[in-house]
């Protein structure tokens, strides 16, 4: 094992012992929700669980493995160790604190808010003071990969940016901004009231901010899988990368469009002026436009793999790809749930017509095929790739490896469906029983929600796999010189010039001038008006 | 930049696709029809059930349409059966006098969050006689799954 | 923009059938959804 990389090896273990936590608790909700008297089922643990599998799932496993898998990046890409390593270490004692404090007062039933703490639902302390340390600990990881940027820029003046590292500077620019909004939530609204240092909280203020972090949140997660998809897959797949300079156009049209949309998650809210949520719901649908590309250009690079494999006719390339290569497989079957998942985000986004589908069980059957899916699917493919080549061991347990995302799909078929089927039938999302004292129109959810259930016991077996697949390999995988991390070639020599695209200071400003645009007025508006706070709640 | 042709067609056509989304989007806006409920007005939570605008919960009919005053509470809504005319616009105005709670008629539009300190507020029509499912839709604390009501849409007597 | 031809065999012509079929269905989810699911379901004004 490369010492370097015992940084991102620490990220990338708490990324997955907290899959594996949360992948525990979401079976029990599963199975709750299909009305299964099983032992210890209670409501007080139900909401528990879906608390900590939201922030577990969400906020840990996601931002660990993108710190994680941002060094490896940062320092293959560039070819040198990561600038500021005492920084970079204490992001990640400061993050891995912040999860613990939160972790704690979770599981001791004094966070019982769910991973969105809307107030006037209030948490202890530990929880909103956990949550603060955790996004400082990633600021400390942004702040290192821009650093490292920057002496590697200063060396290759006028050289294009690798292209995975490319990606990883959207990812960290769109976090920045991003996190402005929660840390403005957390801080200056949701700590002081729950110490009690002020009475009240305006929560239509607070869901603003939420959702100004919220949505970018979303790209946070996704474009570190996009990563992957453009920079990995076509080199495992054997062959190159369709288009270089689209993938890098794509990356920036995700620094400008990823935060000036979080009122489409508030299409439901009174207190928010239509016009605005209008906006939001426009700019949104300019952001299906980089998703679209990206759809084109990854498909295109794997028929450029299997017809380079051999692959003849429209379709006879498909059969050519190497489908039993994990990474592979979970990146290819990803993207097909994500398919689904760009098609309800688009539904979602749709202004009024997102009353069809809000807060019904149809959002979480569509954030488990994006974030559950296009995210969680990619990343435990890319874990299979990396960890035997940053520890410099084999893969054990390749079998397991091999069959695990054919079940994931299987099971997320089976739970996305049924819970997109059952919203719009109207059932609620985050609800321990759908019972409602035996109405006639709920007991119509009742045969979908035990296909859900089928699919939650799936997607637990193939995170089990997935699991074991990790520890085994950690701890008993045989040792060997480790292979190195290779990034795909583009089809045609890629421009080695920097260009418009590489300039992400720019990028970074316009982003922040459309983010003006489409809060600050409605927040002003917002602050002027007469509104009465919320004293704290906890029924949990 | 250098676009492979085949790429070209492909995001012209995604350009025209999201082009005709947002105007079909924008032609409901603009006709002031197809709106979420977006009313801006407040209120002090604590005082909810002093307040002239809600110390009165129920429906008032008249000939233009129904009023119907309802509040949000963990874990029920004031009131719990609603009994308004078919074929005619119903105006929902509802808050709450705790947390932020949500108000979803299953099968319909009817659908707003219901948060403290403000006054929720849509209008619809019911074209269907019959019995609807009232639910809480956002997790308002441990009994947050029994929170429901009913509405009852009656054919106007003759 | 110049109209290379980017791939040994010609252009990628399975990928724009796959991807073209997915934009189409797409296209046509969403206009029935609209029309089929919210629009009968009855127009909401604030």
């Amino acid at each position: 094992m490369n010492r370097g990389d015992r940084l991102p090896l620490a990220h990338l273990w708490v990324a997955i012992l907290a899959f594996g936590a949360a992948a525990g608790m979401a079976l029990m909700q599963a199975l709750s929700r299909a009305s299964l008297e099983l032992p210890w089922r209670s409501p007080k643990l139900y909401y528990l669980s879906v608390t900590a599998h939201g922030v577990l799932m969400a906020i840990v496993f996601t931002t660990f493995f993108i710190m994680g898998f941002g060094y490896v990046v940062a320092t293959r890409t560039m070819d040198r160790p990561v600038r500021g390593p005492r920084l970079a270490w204490a992001g990640f004692w400061l993050a891995l604190a912040g999860t613990l404090a939160a972790a704690a007062a979770i599981l001791t039933g004094r966070a019982t808010v769910l991973y969105t703490f809307y107030p006037p639902l209030m948490a202890h302390p530990a929880f909103y003071i956990g949550l603060a340390l955790l996004v400082v600990g990633s600021w400390c990881w942004g702040a290192v990969m821009v650093w490292s940027y920057v002496a590697w820029r200063r060396e290759h003046p006028g050289q294009a940016t690798p292209l995975a590292m490319h990606g990883m500077l959207a990812t960290v620019i769109v976090w920045f901004i991003a996190t402005i909004g929660v840390a403005a939530e957390v801080l200056v609204l949701l700590i002081p009231w729950s110490l009690g240092l002020v009475r009240t909280v305006d929560p239509v203020l607070a869901r603003t901010l939420f959702w100004y972090f919220g949505h970018p949140l979303v790209y946070f997660w996704l474009l570190p899988a996009y990563v992957v998809w453009y920079t990995v897959l076509p080199k495992v797949a054997g062959g190159k990368l369709f288009s270089d300079p689209l993938a890098r156009l794509v990356f920036v049209l995700f620094i400008v469009l990823s935060t000036p949309v979080g009122f489409h998650h508030q299409f439901m809210d009174p207190g928010v002026p239509a016009s605005w949520k209008a906006l939001h719901a426009f700019l949104t649908f300019g952001i299906l436009f980089p998703s679209f590309v990206t759809a084109f250009t990854v498909t295109a690079s794997l028929e450029v793999a299997g017809r380079m494999r051999g692959g003849t006719g429209l379709l006879g390339w498909l059969k050519k790809l190497p489908w039993g290569d994990p990474l592979f497989s979970s990146v290819a079957l990803a993207m097909i749930l994500f398919a689904g998942g760009g098609f309800g985000g688009a539904i979602n986004a749709s202004f009024g017509m997102n009353a069809v589908v809000h807060n019904t069980a149809w959002i979480q059957g569509h954030f488990h095929l994006t974030v559950g899916s296009a995210v969680a699917l990619t990343f435990m493919g890319t874990a299979y790739w990396l960890m035997p080549r940053l520890l410099g061991r084999e893969l054990e347990l390749g079998l397991l490896a091999k069959i695990q995302p054919y079940i994931w799909f299987v099971g997320m078929m089976c739970f996305s469906f049924s819970n997109h089927i059952t919203g719009l039938m109207g059932m609620p999302r985050r609800i321990y029983d759908p019972a409602y004292g035996g109405d006639a129109v709920a007991a119509g959810w009742r045969a979908l929600t035990a296909v859900s259930a089928v699919g939650g016991l799936l997607l637990f077996i193939s995170a089990a796999f997935f699991m074991m697949v990790m520890l085994g390999t950690g701890l008993a995988g045989k040792r060997k010189a480790a292979e190195p991390v290779e990034w795909a070639e583009p089809l045609h020599p890629a421009n080695p010039r920097a260009t418009l695209l590489d300039r992400y200071g720019l990028w970074a400003i316009v982003a922040v001038v459309l983010v003006v645009i489409a809060y600050a007025y409605p927040l002003w508006v917002h602050l002027r008006m007469e509104r009465f706070g919320s004293p704290g709640f906890s029924p949990f | 930049m250098s676009v492979p042709v085949y790429e070209r067609i492909w995001m012209r056509a995604s350009g025209i696709l999201i082009v005709a989304f947002i105007t079909t989007l924008a032609a409901g806006l603009a006709a002031g029809a197809l709106q979420p409920p977006s009313h801006v007005e407040t209120i002090d939570p604590a005082k909810v059930w002093t307040d002239p605008r809600f110390a009165q919960t129920g429906v008032t009919v008249d000939t233009h349409g129904a009023t119907v005053i309802a509040v949000g509470m963990m874990f029920a809504f004031v009131p719990g059966e609603i009994r308004v005319p078919a074929h005619k616009p119903v105006t929902f105005r509802l808050t709450s006098v705790d947390v932020t709670h949500g108000f979803e008629i299953v099968g319909t539009n009817g659908n707003t969050m219901v948060v403290p300190g403000y006054v929720s507020q849509f209008t619809t029509t019911f074209d269907r006689p019959g019995e609807y499912l009232i639910v809480c839709n956002e997790y308002c604390g441990l009994s947050h799954h029994l929170m429901s009501a009913k509405l009852i849409v009656e054919e106007a007597k003759p | 923009m110049s109209d290379e031809s980017p791939l040994p065999g010609g252009h990628p012509k399975g990928t724009l059938v796959l991807i073209g079929l997915y934009g189409l269905l797409f296209a046509v989810g969403w206009f029935a959804f609209y029309v089929l699911i919210y629009l009968r379901r009855g127009g909401v004004t604030p």
